[in-house]
C-alpha cells in the first residue's frame, strides 16, 4: 500500500475514534436530557430526584468513554502530536497549580472571596486548550 | 536541526501526506520537520534514515553544535 493511502487510512482511524466516543457519549447526554425534560427543564431538580444508582451508572459510564477513548487516542497519534497534548496537559496543570492557591491565599486573607473552583477548572481547561491550538497554528 | 527532508521528498514525487504515511505520521509531522519546528525522535529518525537508503547523519545535520 503506498503512503497517501496509508496516511488516508490513518485519518480514517482518528475520525473512527472520535466516533466510537460520541456512541459512548451519546448515552449519557441522552440519559440526562431525558431526566431535565421529565424535571421540567430544571437542572437541580432533575440531581436531587435522580437515584443514586442512575447517576453512578452515567458516571461509571463516562469515565470508562474518557479512560478507553484517552487510551485509543493516544495509542493511534505520532510524536507530535503527542508533545502538543503534553504542552497543553503541561499548560493546563500550572494555570490549576498558580491560580487555585493564589486565590484561596486571597480568600483566606479577605482581599477577595472564596475561589470559584468552576471559574478555576475552565481557565485550567482554557489555557491548555490555547496553548493546543497555538502549537497546531505554528506547525500548521 | 537542519535537515535535507523537503529536498528527499522531492526527488521521490512524495507529497508530505505521502511521506507521512510511509513512516506512520501525520502530514502535519512532515511539516513540522521539515520546517525545523519539531526534532524527530531517534525511532522515527532511524525510520527516515531507512526509507530513504541512508544514514540519519544524511539526513540531518545540527551544524556540529555539540549541545552543551
Amino acid at each position: 500500500m503506498d503512503g497517501e493511502n496509508l496516511h488516508a487510512q490513518q485519518r480514517k482511524q482518528f475520525w473512527r475514534n472520535l466516533a466510537l466516543a460520541g456512541i459512548g457519549a451519546a448515552p449519557i447526554g441522552a440519559g440526562v436530557g431525558w431526566g431535565i425534560g421529565r424535571s421540567k427543564g430544571d437542572f437541580n431538580a432533575f440531581w436531587n430526584a435522580s437515584p443514586d444508582w442512575l447517576i453512578l451508572s452515567l458516571l461509571a459510564l463516562a469515565a470508562a468513554t474518557i479512560i478507553y477513548g484517552s487510551w485509543r487516542f493516544y495509542r493511534a497519534i505520532d510524536e507530535v502530536e503527542l508533545l502538543d497534548n503534553l504542552w497543553a496537559s503541561s499548560a493546563a496543570y500550572s494555570a490549576y497549580a498558580l491560580l487555585f492557591p493564589a486565590w484561596w491565599v486571597l480568600g483566606k486573607s479577605g482581599i477577595t472571596g472564596a475561589p470559584n473552583h468552576w471559574l478555576v477548572f475552565v481557565v485550567a481547561l482554557g489555557a491548555g486548550l490555547a496553548v493546543y491550538l497555538a502549537r497546531k497554528w505554528r506547525a500548521r | 536541526l537542519n535537515n535535507r527532508l523537503r529536498v528527499l521528498r522531492a526527488e521521490r514525487g512524495w507529497s508530505q501526506a505521502e511521506l507521512g504515511g510511509r513512516i506512520g505520521v501525520s502530514r502535519q509531522a512532515v511539516n513540522a520537520i521539515e520546517t525545523g519546528k519539531h526534532d524527530p525522535s531517534l525511532p522515527l529518525a532511524f525510520r527516515l534514515a531507512r526509507l530513504f537508503g541512508m544514514t540519519i547523519e544524511e539526513i540531518f545535520d545540527d551544524g556540529g553544535k555539540d549541545g552543551r
